[in-house]
């Protein structure tokens, strides 16, 4: 069984040579068990993994009891006003660029123009705009799956955090790093979360304690911690982290090349 | 609101909600679609189907949402990016001739994946987290040799039988699971 498991794993991970990867094509034929197995491991590779998608084929049963619904009166109706509703926030319809594509054109290239201008008058953006930038607070990795309830306290504190409560929200973190096992993301969070509010001392003090955690995450403390630095305007010890980001490969190697760039 | 009223209102075509839930969603999913390969017309597409997934879960069979309805549907529409991002490498590597889908089953299909990608996330929650963490390293097809740096495992012997027994004991769970049979086989 075990060695089984281990094929399946390497024929998924593309560990097999074109023989060895036959040799099992040929087995999901024959053997159904052996196929049962191999399924259930892609299902879960192609679900857990960050860039995969775990679609689904067949079953008609459980589709049907769907199709129904899909096609009821009731179910085109509250399509239209979802479609209603977005409107506003589509973008512009295709016909009225294509009657006055040549404006835009122009218009386009006016705006290239000044742009460039701008750039070349104006070399730098203020260190808290690129703080902003960087610190992408839209894509911090976010503590909610549908969860038991022990989990209500991340979630609470990230909704703070996310409405821009942060003291709320630090109150909550400190809560769970005091009681829970450690998880970076709730240093990041608390770190963001005093920078925003102006305590910079605490935020120093909670990203080097990430850093010095034995988390697998700790070497996003020194990325955190730079753009910290870039909104306090102490340019000199943001730049020397990114350095030290960059030499060492740790987590936005590259963006920390780009963002050295901008200083 | 809590979660569920939004559902309620949802499926009572209430265009008062509806407006309000794009009032305060829409800008999120849409950033996070333009840093992610997407433009802004697949952001307008992924809420709208979205919110059409939701319906028709609710309506079929209704459901908790145990966090808040923000968060719940970000991750939606989150997951629903992922599959678009995913369907050309599917078509090509399904054998089987491909259909046509209105656009009508692809919602119902997103809808049955998202219940399966719940369910397996739900049982991996109840996992250790040291069993979470050298899980997600594995389905990420990170190698053994760094997978053992990286949780400073004694060996690579080490680190394959974590792999083993956190994976079949997340497989015991879903496959425990009473939705298991329907939504696996899919």
């Amino acid at each position: 069984m075990e060695k089984d498991f281990r094929l399946i794993e390497d024929y998924l991970t593309g560990q097999l040579n074109k023989d060895q990867k036959k040799a099992v094509e040929d087995r999901l034929e024959q053997d159904p068990e052996f196929k049962q197995q191999f399924e259930f491991e892609k299902q879960l590779f192609d679900t857990f993994n960050d860039n995969s998608w775990n679609f689904a084929d067949k079953n008609d049963l459980a589709l049907n009891s769907y199709k129904s619904t899909v096609h009821s009166d009731d179910f085109q109706k509250i399509k239209e006003s979802i479609a209603d509703a977005g409107k506003d926030y589509e973008p512009e319809k295709l016909n009225r660029r294509n009657n006055s594509s040549w404006i835009l054109y122009v218009a386009a290239a006016v705006v290239i123009v000044l742009i460039a201008v701008q750039v070349l008058l104006k070399n730098s953006v203020t260190n808290e705009e690129l703080y902003y930038t960087y610190i992408n607070l839209e894509d911090l990795p976010s503590f909610v799956t549908r969860n038991e309830a022990p989990k209500q306290t991340l979630a609470k504190a990230e909704n703070f955090f996310e409405q821009k409560k942060y003291e709320a929200s630090i109150a909550l973190f400190e809560d769970i790093l005091i009681e829970n096992e450690k998880d970076s993301r709730v240093y990041i969070y608390l770190g963001i979360a005093y920078t925003e509010s102006g305590n910079y001392d605490q935020a120093t003090k909670t990203f080097n304690q990430l850093i010095a955690s034995d988390l697998l995450d700790a070497e996003k403390g020194y990325w955190y911690k730079a753009l910290l630095y870039l909104k306090t305007n102490d340019e000199k010890a943001s730049k020397s982290l990114l350095e030290t980001i960059i030499a060492n490969k740790y987590y936005n190697a590259e963006q920390a090349v780009e963002l050295l760039n901008k200083l | 609101m809590q979660p569920n009223s939004f559902l309620n209102a949802l499926i009572r075509n209430d265009k008062k909600v509806i407006k309000r839930i794009y009032k305060d969603n829409y800008a999120k999913v849409l950033y996070f679609i333009l840093k992610n390969k997407g433009n802004r017309d697949d952001a307008a597409d992924i809420f709208q189907k979205a919110l059409l997934q939701l319906i028709l879960r609710y309506k079929k069979e209704p459901f908790q949402i145990k966090i808040s309805f923000e968060a719940y549907l970000f991750t939606v529409c989150k997951n629903l990016w992922r599959r678009e991002l995913n369907k050309s490498k599917h078509k090509v590597t399904n054998s089987k001739v491909v259909e046509l889908i209105d656009d009508d089953t692809d919602i119902a299909l997103a809808a049955l994946e998202q219940e399966r990608w719940e369910l397996f996330h739900e049982h991996l929650e109840k996992l250790s987290e040291n069993c979470r963490k050298v899980l997600k390293l594995f389905f990420n097809k990170i190698p053994y040799a760094k997978i053992v740096e990286n949780l400073n495992y004694n060996s690579e012997t080490v680190a394959r039988q974590r792999v083993f027994k956190c994976k079949n004991k997340l497989k015991d769970l879903i496959s425990k699971d009473k939705r298991f049979k329907t939504l696996t086989q899919l």
